[in-house]
């Protein structure tokens, strides 16, 4: 073993200069290492100067040691026991060089890792097998082909390893594939091993803090009501297997959101999320976005199109407005469900992928089976988990934290100064009852933001919404109430509001007048899908399809 | 007269070029930056050409709140030629939506400006990619991406310093 200082050095200088550097990085000071003097000073602003010499590997083989100090959870360690830290950073831990240059398996070894290195795709196959590695480092020499094998590979077999790809050109666009086939970091010719093993150092000290922090956020969730706590609790334990999921909710309530909360805390967060909405496309279009096609397969497919399945195997495919699928669809959706292979259209060859599907809905898919539009099948497939994510109505504590949140937002991406909202506005806002849920919420403060007289949101800017609507009657438990506001709208009274459909008139075009009339008797795009009983981001896409005219109608 | 482009200023506080290999340098600049270090010198400029709308601030969202980067946002190629013109820039990234010739554009200012800036371009799946981009220094990431593949991507080319000669024609 080889201490980062040169062995030629007196021991006694070379402890007094480790024993500074450790006590600058313990107070977090800045530390300049400056190669060419080949010694380590402080910062600026008259920092007490450190007088040893780093010699012989030059100054950076510093560095490590300096993280060790800095990042190291043992802060407790002095410096002078830490001394040759860098060669003990390692542990013993196992770590793969594919086709690696032999100095860096040397000083990997130096810092006390247990590399094993691999000559080509196969050798790094079977020791990702055998070994479970701390780092993987992947040379671009292996060639495009076998970069990409080993980095899915480990992000599969070793998802908390960094994989690191050592670049052969240098150029940015081989770079910027490394980051896209799911590398962790990209290291350009030439290899020093010192500096590799530095930067391993301060990565694996950064995931152990992570590690060891406070238990990991849900990306983009917010509230800390009970039914929230619930959920979280429920996300917790759902995401560490790789089961399908129902998430059932009303519009607006996030149901993207904790697909993605569940894939990003899953096993697989180092692949993909693709969302596709299934209410947005035909059932052609949406077989073709969901299979692709080979060449040939009808007029204008001049070229085989990998399929969604295919760009997110190994990830997390999210089908939202699931109950909106074609039949036909779903029967093909089912065989990938229980297969996990599918056919392109136009095509023989199967494809086998492995994904995990996550399904949402706003509607009662118990329904859709009792009227022939779901099939039973694909729902016992698709119900392996069912999530309920409760609308905003039933978690009022956390409107204060979400118009926090969105006031944030808002600044971050106009540039506003709005420094937040007045009490008496915040008791309104958390009043309503929100039928649109977040998204409502979220784009009435957008409104509000935009009109705000000064920096501070107040009551009168938040006028224009609508007054509270008091219920005699308490809402119902939090089951699915995907349904409830379907049940509602059909079992209220019927409007006398008619309308007029011509015989000879198209199915398209009475269904246009229909949901037309419907927006016009309901005032709002939320109550008349309701009584339409479609969803409202069905609604949207079927009003977007009519064209602006449309809206004109509705007016 | 604008103030032309100073690469080693926009590069960045990493150590300068004579201070070691370029690879080195770049290292540097990520191994004593990190989150409880801090430093006099300013953020790297990273200029967006991206017009507003939901999915592009989706997209950029990660990008917005990092603190280490100083995020310039334009909507127009001209725009971006003149902020090229105007300050000094370590990278230029282009949304999906912004057209083949806008890019075409953004290249010449960064051809006159500052030449040897890297330039993303983030392109849709099937969105062609003009041949004339590999004679300048242009990665392109297609959609969709992976969480934090981005702010990787800007990490890993910013810390790679500026262009070796050798391959500045051709990626």
């Amino acid at each position: 073993m080889r201490s980062c200082a040169a062995p030629e050095r007196p021991e006694g200088e070379r402890v007094a200069a480790m024993r500074e550097v450790g006590r600058l990085a313990l107070h977090r000071r800045r530390v300049n290492i400056a190669r060419e003097r080949r010694c380590v000073r402080p910062g600026p602003r008259g920092r007490p100067a450190v007088e040893g010499r780093v010699e012989g590997t030059g100054g950076r083989a510093i560095v490590p040691f300096l993280h060790h100090c800095r990042f190291s959870s043992r802060r407790a360690l002095h410096p002078e026991a830490s001394m040759g830290a860098v060669a003990r950073f390692g542990e013993g831990r196992a770590c793969l060089l594919a086709a690696g240059a032999p100095d860096l398996a040397e000083a990997l070894a130096r810092a006390g890792f247990a590399p094993t290195v691999a000559r080509d795709e196969r050798q790094a196959l079977a020791a990702l097998d055998r070994t479970s590695p701390s780092a993987v480092y992947v040379a671009q020499a292996l060639g495009a082909a076998s970069v990409k094998m080993l980095v899915a590979a480990s992000a599969q077999r070793c998802a908390d390893a960094p994989v690191v790809v050592l670049g052969a050109s240098g150029t940015v666009q081989e770079a910027v594939d490394a980051m896209q086939l799911g590398a962790t970091d990209y290291l350009a010719p030439p290899h020093d091993p010192d500096a590799i093993v530095g930067r391993l150092a301060m990565t694996l000290a950064r995931a152990r803090r992570r590690e060891e922090g406070a238990p990991r956020a849900l990306p983009g969730i917010v509230g800390t009501s009970p039914a929230m706590v619930k959920l979280y609790g429920a996300i917790e334990k759902v995401s560490r297997y790789k089961s399908n999921v129902l998430l059932l909710g009303e519009s607006g309530t996030g149901k993207e959101i904790i697909a993605r909360a569940l894939h990003e805390c899953g096993p697989r967060r180092g692949h993909l999320f693709v969302p596709v909405n299934c209410a947005t496309l035909g059932r052609e279009m949406l077989e073709n976005e969901l299979f692709g096609h080979e060449r040939g397969a009808f007029t204008g497919a001049n070229e085989r199109k990998r399929g969604l399945f295919e760009l997110a195997d190994g990830g997390t495919f999210f089908l939202d407005e699931i109950a909106d699928m074609d039949v036909s669809t779903q029967a093909k959706l089912l065989r990938v469900l229980e297969r996990n292979e599918f056919r392109r259209v136009g095509g023989t060859a199967k494809v086998k992928v492995d994904l995990s599907i996550i399904a949402a809905t706003n509607r009662s898919l118990e329904e859709g089976i009792a009227t022939g539009r779901f099939r039973e099948d694909l729902y016992y497939r698709l119900k392996v988990v069912t999530l309920v994510v409760p609308p905003l109505r039933e978690r009022r504590e956390d409107v204060p934290l979400l118009v926090d949140a969105f006031v944030a937002d808002f600044n971050r991406r106009t540039g506003g100064r709005i420094q937040g909202v007045e009490p008496a506005a915040l008791r309104r806002l958390a009043e309503l009852d929100w039928p649109g849920n977040v998204r409502e919420l979220r784009n009435a403060m957008e409104g509000a933001c935009v009109l705000a007289a000064g920096d501070v949101v107040s009551a009168a800017d938040l006028e224009h919404l609508r007054p509270p609507r008091r219920s005699s009657s308490p809402r119902p438990a939090p089951s699915l109430r995907a349904a409830e506001g379907e049940r509602a709208a059909r079992s209220a009274p019927p409007s006398r509001a008619t309308i007029e459909i011509p015989i000879g008139c198209t199915l398209e075009e009475a269904e246009r007048r229909v949901v037309l009339a419907a927006l016009r008797h309901h005032r709002t795009r939320a109550r008349a899908a309701r009584a339409l009983g479609i969803g409202l981001r069905t609604l949207y896409t079927k009003l977007a399809a009519w064209g602006p005219g449309a809206d004109a109608e509705t007016a | 007269m604008p103030k032309r482009h100073d690469p080693a200023a926009a590069r960045g506080p990493g150590p300068s070029k004579s201070s070691g290999s370029g690879a080195i340098g770049g290292l540097a600049r990520f191994v004593l930056l990190g989150p409880e270090v801090t430093s006099a010198a300013p953020p790297p400029s990273v200029l967006l050409l991206a017009r507003p709308g939901l999915e592009s601030d989706e997209l950029f969202a990660d990008l917005a709140a990092r603190e280490d980067l100083c995020l310039v946002r334009v909507a127009t190629a001209a725009a971006a030629t003149r902020m090229l013109e105007e300050m000094p820039v370590a990278l230029v990234i282009a949304c999906p939506e912004t057209p083949a010739a806008a890019v075409d554009a953004v290249l010449a200012g960064v051809a006159r400006a500052s030449p040897g800036t890297p330039v993303l371009a983030i392109r849709t799946r099937q969105a062609p990619e003009p041949a004339g981009w590999n004679r300048h220094r242009v990665a392109v990431l297609r959609m969709p991406l992976l969480a934090g593949v981005l702010s990787r991507s800007i990490d890993v080319v910013l810390g790679m310093g500026p262009v070796p000669k050798s391959t500045r024609r051709g990626r």
